[in-house]
């Protein structure tokens, strides 16, 4: 690649940052407010959910994060088999999380029309189930690029903003978790 | 919760997130060698597409011993991170249990979690920094 055309890609790289950022802070506002909503709703109690189940979907996203890390850093440094592989356990433990998160957690004794509980619990983790759906998309999306031969250690802006987007995913269940699981007394 | 109930469940987390970062890393490794491994047997296969033609690059070729130590120290720095963070969910867990969910120190501990995170895996620096614009 020539100089004055990597110049231009990372003068652009730049600005594609930027934009990604702004987009969190937009979305941090979403989150955000639900999060309100459930200290304003919810006091210092909270639903009686199953805490092995969050620990678990909790620790099956901090490794899906640290899987979409060593995806970024191994294309990063032209390493494309470990990328392969690593966006592929990511995405497999996104969707782990999805599964634990629609198919057991909302299977519980809450539903959506249990009053204030079941509306904050199924708004917060609808919300976020869908960014994990989406971001699995994308990393699909990504992998298949990588897989085609797409992407190289001076080139890698897609890969870079799809592994900033999932870990944004996960920054919000740090938030998530203890306000739903942990914070305040359980009385449902 | 008495402490008899308390000390056996902090044993659990702690063993399971051990298991999981034992097994993470193990992953980690085997990946990092298998990698290495591929690297240096064959090339690897790069089709030129017309939907990015900018992807073109020269056939991967064995890496000097400097690129191969940095790319050790990323990948270590990564693993560094994701301990970090499994600690502090136990740590999160078990003060859930001991104080009976206390907010302050919950959230404390989620801020560090998320500082981890947006300072080592979502490079927040790169925004503004001059370097590093790939």
């Amino acid at each position: 690649m020539s100089t004055e055309s990597l110049s231009a890609y990372q003068a652009q790289t730049k600005a594609n940052r930027v934009g990604l950022w702004l987009f969190f802070i937009s979305e941090a506002f979403l989150f955000g407010g639900l999060l309100a909503s459930r200290f304003y709703l919810w006091g210092n109690t909270r639903p009686e959910l199953n805490q092995w189940l969050g620990l678990a979907i909790t620790a099956i996203l901090l490794a899906s994060s640290f899987f979409m890390n060593r995806a970024e850093t191994a294309i990063a440094h032209d390493d494309r088999q470990t990328f392969l592989t690593s966006l592929l356990l990511t995405a497999g433990l996104g969707i782990l999380f999805f599964i634990g998160v629609v198919g057991f957690e909302w299977q519980g004794h809450i539903k959506p029309w249990d009053g204030v509980y079941g509306a904050v619990l199924f708004g917060m983790t609808g919300l976020h189930a869908l960014h994990v759906a989406s971001g699995v998309v994308l990393i699909l999306i990504i992998w298949n690029l990588g897989r085609k031969g797409h992407f190289s250690g001076e080139r890698h802006w897609g890969v870079e903003a799809c592994a900033i987007y999932w870990h944004y995913v996960d920054v919000i269940w740090v938030f998530y978790y203890p306000a739903l699981y942990l914070m305040g007394t359980a009385v449902h | 919760m008495d402490l008899e109930t308390l000390r056996t469940t902090l044993w659990i987390v702690a063993g399971l997130l051990m298991v999981a970062g034992v097994v993470g890393v193990g992953l980690a490794v085997l990946l990092d060698r298998s990698a290495r491994v591929e690297e240096h047997e064959k090339p690897t296969p790069i089709r030129y597409t017309q939907a990015a033609p900018a992807v073109a690059q020269v056939p991967a070729k064995p890496m000097d011993p400097e690129a191969v130590a940095a790319r050790k120290a990323a990948y270590r720095s990564g693993i560094y991170v994701f301990l970090g963070l499994a600690v502090l969910t136990a740590l999160e867990f078990g003060i859930a249990a001991a104080l009976e969910g206390s907010v302050v120190f919950l959230f404390v501990i989620a801020l560090v979690k998320a500082g981890l995170i947006v300072q080592y895996y979502m490079h927040l620096n790169r925004a503004w920094s001059e370097e590093e614009a790939h």
